[in-house]
């Protein structure tokens, strides 16, 4: 009942209006808006880098020249002008910093207004927060922690500077730079994200955490995420998203690419919560991402938990590369929709080692006018001996007015490995409602108590601060669309 | 003798259909219908890959290929096709050859008043009205170029009509008979039933080929329920190996509406069907069972649409899949729950049974759910036989291949033991154990 209590007072403290909306102001170096390959070489100038990792943004901007939005995603929406984006925009001021009393005090307040203090973070958590505001990492704790224990934890563009032949070795070895519209252009013009490397046998002494943040009205952010666990490595991995409230839309297009050699263990987990445009369907943020894991060892393990409940659309297909043996990935996800949201999100697990093993869990709740599908890829290989793959994936609507959709696809070509998948899509339980309201829960409470439990195979994933946050989310989401 | 021709891919049908010897069955609403379907087939293009729907199945087997359109005069004798004769239906058989229906063949005994089994040609007034009414419009499928390319150049329809409150005990049989022995052809069989209000009759639809040749069979067939109708529907596909069959199972439900579909698949090199169930009216119910054998280098790909336009109905599917050799299967199952369509009970069952290391199964179950109030659940598996009934077999003194035999034989009987024919259940059952090889017995036939 203790989540229950929480979320109640969460639910009487906030309006369902969305309570992050508000922008910081700072002076921006903005670009010129549209994106030709001079662009490209300006960002690659500015952030000072190699030769090799400019012909690996050209490369990928040739690639999506050719390549075409992809429409097969059961999502409608006003494709953005690719040529009114502006591809780079960074805070003016960005010295590197070691303790947060040298950030500026207007980003400062702005996580505060997000309620995620670092310094308290820092005292309490016992977590490094590397807080990428808009493209550019203003501030990273605990480095120094880290270093101790060997692990790499930086932005992406410092990565590039320090630990240029780890980058080159792994960038874009997951996710090629073709691999498809959106993925091409990050490749072409990411601009910061995150980097983590945890060497052979190591444990990461902290769970690492970022925190995005879109802030600049028209700018497109495009992070680029890679960690890479050796041999015997393990790391959990936080994301969080929370973004101002703008009425043009928002373009995100970020890569995530995880590298898990053998006997390697990353968790990755994500709570995104932007804005999800108003009750009208105005505005909003486009969420078009790829992530993709690949166990390249044996024994290897990639797990990535994921509470969707922002975004307008979000387009987001997080999935393992089973090629060692024995390898295992997993994938649990709460997807949440209300007012005119749009979501097509789902997994693919690529089956290809012997005696492989994957899980995916799914649990999409429609509400208000949304539409919720469930878009996954479950393929066992012909060399994939003994593998087994087990989903689920159910749906719930609230309301007359929404949708549920599950596309599957399943594929095996393996005649000792096993495949099972199984889907619902139902309503909540008049009988379950009338239960708890008889027992003293307004109907509220007790929607959201039995949300709760929909959800709570996913939520026990998450580590235990997210599974709060995620709990009230949901909540908060919810407010007001039943009844 | 005609020349066949090697025709482009992309205009393939067009091709075919501009060859093809212009038929005319004189009746005014399928010739209707043949003046639509000749402009959809010029302007819609032949599948690729590139369309979601076709993204499994190579239809390189078709287009690579060349075929002369059959003729309408052919030998065939009773004899070619007493093999699969139905004893119950032996006063109500339909003999299509090449897709014209055949007098001397047929044995049509004496039908219950109103109702009518024959050609569409010398159908009576009120199955004139009927077809005028529906003919064509239950296949509702857009942009297929298929349905378009057998609208176009068939050369009758096969009417199946069951009176107001008539119930015909006897199944009718359809036999679709391609005769392949002379050289490659392509035909075109067409299926219509309709079910007045209260009726209800048996239908089993049984293709078959003849010769060596290579053929290529576009089967379409639609079938009306009106309210408070009950029909059953058999499709048994037993083409021969060298057989390309694309078929279209259609199906409209009125109120109140019974409709059962099996689809039987036995035969063919590559064999495509698209059943799709209308149900545009409350309380009705459908069922659309099929059952799956592949061996060889056969293909067989399912993709099923159960369409739910009004509240209160309820549908079921199970479709099972065995296969084996180089055999590969693809399943696309979807289910619509339109909005508004509440009380929905919707349940669909895939199960793939992979039995050699060469097969392959592709299964993409759908759910696209619009109104909130509805039960809908599918599940999907793909696996082998269960060691521990296996290990269990063994400890009886059975020998492992006798029982990896007798289990995928019990397997794939969960679908036909439904199916009220009981000639057809015996006929199916010697089938499916020839293909697994299982020994039966006359006590072991559902």
């Amino acid at each position: 009942m203790s989540r229950l209590t929480e979320a109640e007072a969460v639910e009487t403290a906030a309006s369902r209006k969305y309570k992050y909306g508000f922008t910081t102001k700072m002076e921006y170096e903005e670009f010129p808006r549209g994106l030709n390959e001079d662009i490209i070489r300006e960002i690659s100038r500015r952030k000072n880098e190699p030769e090799w990792m400019l012909e690996f943004r050209i490369k990928a901007f040739h690639h999506w020249l050719t390549m075409e939005e992809p429409d097969w995603p059961n999502v409608n929406y006003q494709k953005p002008n690719y040529d009114d984006i502006i591809y780079y925009s960074s805070p003016k001021e960005k010295p590197k910093k070691e303790s947060l009393d040298e950030v500026d005090p207007e980003i400062l307040a702005t996580y505060e207004k997000l309620g995620i203090p670092l310094h308290e973070q820092k005292m309490l958590q016992n977590v490094a927060v590397d807080a990428v505001f808009d493209s550019v990492s203003v501030a990273t704790t605990f480095k120094k922690k880290l270093a101790e224990a060997g692990v790499i934890f930086c932005s992406i563009s410092e990565a590039i500077q320090e630990h240029p032949e780890l980058v080159k070795k792994y960038i874009g070895s997951v996710i090629p730079t073709n691999d498809n519209f959106f993925a091409a252009l990050n490749s072409a013009v990411f601009s910061d994200g995150s980097f983590c490397f945890v060497p052979k046998g190591v444990k990461c002494p902290m769970e690492l955490s970022t925190y995005f943040r879109i802030n600049n009205p028209d700018s497109g952010q495009f992070e680029r995420t890679l960690i890479i666990a050796e041999e015997g490595a393990e790391v959990s991995y936080l994301e969080g998203c929370t973004a101002p409230m703008f009425d043009t839309n928002q373009l995100h297009a970020a890569v995530v690419e995880l590298v898990a050699l053998e006997d390697a263990d990353i968790k990755y987990s994500t709570v995104q919560n932007w804005y999800p445009g108003d009750e009208n369907g105005v505005g909003g943020i486009f969420n078009f991402v790829t992530k993709r894991g690949i166990c390249k060892g044996d024994r290897a393990k990639i797990s990535w938990t994921q509470v969707e409940t922002g975004s307008a659309v979000t387009w987001k297909y997080p999935s393992v590369i089973l090629k060692g043996d024995n390898s295992v990935g997993e994938f649990y996800s709460v997807a949440l929709t209300n007012d005119y949201q749009q979501a097509d999100t789902g997994t693919k697990m690529i089956h290809l080692g012997k005696n492989t093993r994957s899980t995916i869990i799914s649990k999409g709740i429609s509400a208000g006018k949304s539409q919720n599908s469930y878009r996954g890829l479950v393929k066992i290989g012909k060399k994939a001996d003994g593998s087994r793959n087990y989903s689920v994936c159910d749906s719930m609507l609230i309301g007359s007015e929404c949708g549920a959709h599950t596309f599957p696809f399943i594929e095996s070509s393996n005649n000792t490995s096993s495949i099972e998948h199984e889907a619902t899509t139902s309503k909540i339980g008049e009988d379950q409602i009338f239960y708890l309201q008889q027992r003293g829960l307004d109907e509220e409470q007790a929607i959201s108590l039995i949300i709760n439990g929909f959800c709570k195979e996913v939520f026990k994933e998450l580590p235990l601060e997210f599974a709060v946050e995620a709990t009230k989310l949901l909540s908060i989401k919810l407010e007001g669309s039943v009844g | 003798m005609k020349e066949a021709v090697q025709f482009k891919q992309s205009t393939y049908l067009k091709d075919l259909h501009e060859n093809a010897v212009k038929a005319e069955t004189g009746v005014d609403a399928v010739e209707q219908a043949r003046a639509t379907a000749v402009t959809n087939v010029d302007a819609w293009s032949f599948p690729t890959p590139r369309f979601e729907d076709w993204r499994q199945t190579s239809l390189k087997p078709l287009y690579q290929q060349s075929f002369v359109q059959a003729a309408i005069k052919s030998d065939v004798s009773s004899s070619d096709f007493d093999h699969i004769r139905l004893k119950e239906a032996s006063d109500a058989t339909i003999v299509m050859v090449n897709g014209k229906f055949s007098p001397a063949l047929s044995t049509v005994g004496n039908l219950p008043d109103g109702c009518y089994a024959g050609s569409a040609i010398d159908a009576p007034a009120s199955v004139q009205t009927a077809l005028a009414k529906q003919f064509s419009k239950v296949a509702r499928y857009s942009q297929d170029a298929f349905t378009a390319f057998n609208t176009a150049i068939l050369p009758d329809v096969a009417v199946v009509y069951v009176a107001k409150e008539v119930k015909i005990d006897t199944p009718i049989h359809i036999i679709n008979i391609t005769d392949a022995r002379a050289e490659n052809v392509y035909s075109a069989a067409r299926v219509f039933i309709y079910g007045e209000r209260h009726s209800d009759a048996t239908i089993v639809e049984d293709f078959i080929g003849l010769g060596e040749n290579p053929y290529f069979n576009t089967a379409v067939s639609e079938t009306v329920l009106e309210d408070e109708a009950h029909i059953t529907h058999v499709k048994v596909q037993r083409e021969s190996r060298k057989a390309i069959h694309i078929s279209r199972v259609a199906s409209l439900l009125g109120r109140g509406s019974n409709y059962n579909s099996y689809t039987i698949s036995i035969g063919a090199q590559l064999f495509r069907n698209e059943p799709l169930s209308l149900v545009d009216a409350e309380n009705a119910h459908a069922t659309l069972d099929g059952l799956v054998l592949v061996d060889g280098n056969q293909v067989s790909d399912t993709h099923s649409a159960l369409d739910h336009m009004k509240a209160n109905c309820t549908s079921h599917q199970l479709h099972k899949v065995i296969a084996n050799g180089e055999g590969q299967s693809i399943f696309n199952g979807k289910i619509f729950v339109r909005k508004d369509s509440q009380l929905i009970d919707a349940f669909q069952e895939n199960r793939n049974l992979l039995l050699s290391e060469n097969a392959n199964v592709f299964t993409k179950p759908q759910l696209e759910i619009f109104a909130d109030d509805v039960k809908c659940s599918h599940g999907a598996t793909i696996g082998q036989l269960s060691e521990e009934e296996l290990f269990y077999l063994q400890t009886r003194g059975v020998s492992r291949a006798d029982a990896v035999q007798m289990l995928t034989y019990g397997y794939a009987l969960e679908v036909i033991e439904n199916i009220p024919v009981p000639t057809l259940r015996e006929q199916l059952s010697y089938a499916v154990a020839e293909f697994t090889g299982a020994k039966i017995e006359a006590q072991d036939i559902v």
